[in-house]
């Protein structure tokens, strides 16, 4: 798989409520920088946000190898993690 | 030497970071940036015949670099100069096609298309003049909370510049995942994802620490892998080893850290780029998800090797009983009762933590 076939996808993790919205960006390397440097820039003075630029050939490629952005804060979430 | 011109010290290389790195580092204080990337690919097809494959400290003559030069002088805004003093006579000294489109988005954003590259020039002129790194401006910019007003705008640069950084570093990580995945490939389907570190921990690693540099910072553009045995991510970081170029190798397998974090590293140079290469087996990958899951969610000193002791010690045990699994040596019993002990711990510490809130 060619560089030109990754999927870009801006995580953007809510430290309140531990959940992670993702913006998806197809092959748009470009296009995902751009909006990753602009979500820091605009969270900078409060940072409630965890934002992070991850890419790879889908999504549930990340969700594997990324997966802390997706499994949950409460103590049952984290109590499954170590159950799996 | 004049105030406007702005120097950059330009090396072509295969090697860049190794090789231009003791030039860069003496030369740093009479140079405004210091850049040591590498535009062989690039300039590849222009200069293939002038180009020696190693092109690197020598006058400039007998590098076809003039030539080079004059080919490309009106992408390159060429201004060069040699250096007053031997032995800096053969360093050639001009402004590369980075800074200008450096200069050119700084200037976008500000409106002020007019006279840009001067204004830029003038810019990073008197950074020199105070003798301050990129570094120094962005350990400025993080600390601005103190900073005078009259510092605002050189904390923006500096944000700029780490951003551009960043963005340079995008093309070798595609790179590298590209080849990883093709090694990984015969493993099974490959499983690789990789990531641009996030702004604020590069500005908070430069503060730090204080002899880092965006030129060394490793891991700016980072790749996993996770690969289905340890076996298999041997022999991945073995193909890697002689097929790149590898600044550095940290086997986490057979000295693990203190925390129990189990992988292979490896730094591969690309195109004077720094990329971080990290093999993992399933189990070690999970390992190191679930620490970075509960430090996100109950103790972030956990990744510091603080946090609660049950909360370290459960994962130390867990990792040995990991990696005895990756070995495919049998279970202890011993070790298997304190995985379970602390489990208990851990279960009334998620207790605790589940009436906090």
């Amino acid at each position: 798989m060619s560089p030109d076939e990754i999927k870009h996808f801006l995580v953007v993790y809510d430290l309140a409520t531990g959940k992670a919205e993702v913006q998806p960006f197809g092959t748009d390397y470009d296009a995902a920088q751009k909006a990753y440097a602009a979500a820091e820039r605009a969270d900078a003075d409060e940072a409630k946000f965890d934002i992070v630029l991850l890419s790879a050939d889908s999504l549930e490629t990340i969700k594997q190898t990324h997966s802390s952005y997706f499994s949950g804060t409460s103590s049952e979430q984290l109590r499954e993690l170590l159950a799996s | 030497m004049q105030e406007q011109d702005a120097l950059v010290a330009v090396g072509v290389t295969e090697d860049p970071q190794a090789d231009l790195l003791d030039l860069l580092d003496f030369a740093a204080p009479l140079l405004d940036f210091v850049a040591p990337f590498t535009h062989q690919a690039e300039l590849e097809d222009a200069t293939a015949e002038q180009l020696p494959p190693r092109l690197l400290v020598a006058d400039r003559e007998s590098l076809g670099l003039e030539d080079l030069l004059h080919r490309h002088a009106d992408r390159m805004a060429l201004r060069r100069r040699q250096l007053p003093d031997p032995p800096q006579a053969w360093l050639v000294a001009f402004i590369i096609l980075e800074e200008v489109e450096l200069i050119g988005t700084r200037d976008q954003r500000s409106g002020c298309r007019a006279g840009r590259l001067d204004r830029g020039r003038r810019s990073v002129a008197q950074r020199r003049r105070d003798g301050r790194t990129i570094a120094d401006i962005v350990r400025v910019a993080i600390e601005g909370h103190e900073i005078a007003d009259d510092r605002v705008p050189e904390a923006a640069e500096a944000i700029d510049i780490v951003e551009w950084w960043r963005r340079e570093d995008a093309k070798p990580l595609s790179r590298v995942a590209a080849n990883l995945r093709y090694y990984a490939a015969d493993y099974g389907n490959p499983v690789v994802a990789q990531r641009l570190k996030k702004a604020p921990t590069i500005s908070h690693k430069l503060v730090r620490e204080p002899n880092m540099k965006l030129s060394r910072m490793a891991d700016i553009g980072g790749v996993r892998a996770v690969l289905p045995t340890q076996a298999a991510g041997y022999r991945v970081a073995g193909r890697l080893r002689k097929n790149w170029t590898i600044a550095r190798f940290r086997d986490y397998v057979g000295e693990p850290k203190a925390d129990d974090y189990r992988a292979l590293h490896l730094i591969n140079r690309n195109r004077g780029r720094l990329i971080e290469v990290q093999l993992r087996t399933p189990l070690q990958d999970a390992w190191a998800n679930t620490v970075e899951a509960f430090a996100r969610a109950i103790a972030p000193e956990l990744k510091f090797g603080g946090g609660p002791p049950e909360l370290r010690y459960y994962f130390i045990a867990v990792g040995e009983s990991f990696a005895r699994a990756d070995q495919g040596l049998p279970t202890d019993p011993a070790l298997r009762s304190r995985v379970a002990d602390l489990q208990k711990a851990v279960d009334t510490l998620l207790d605790r933590a589940a009436n906090e809130s």
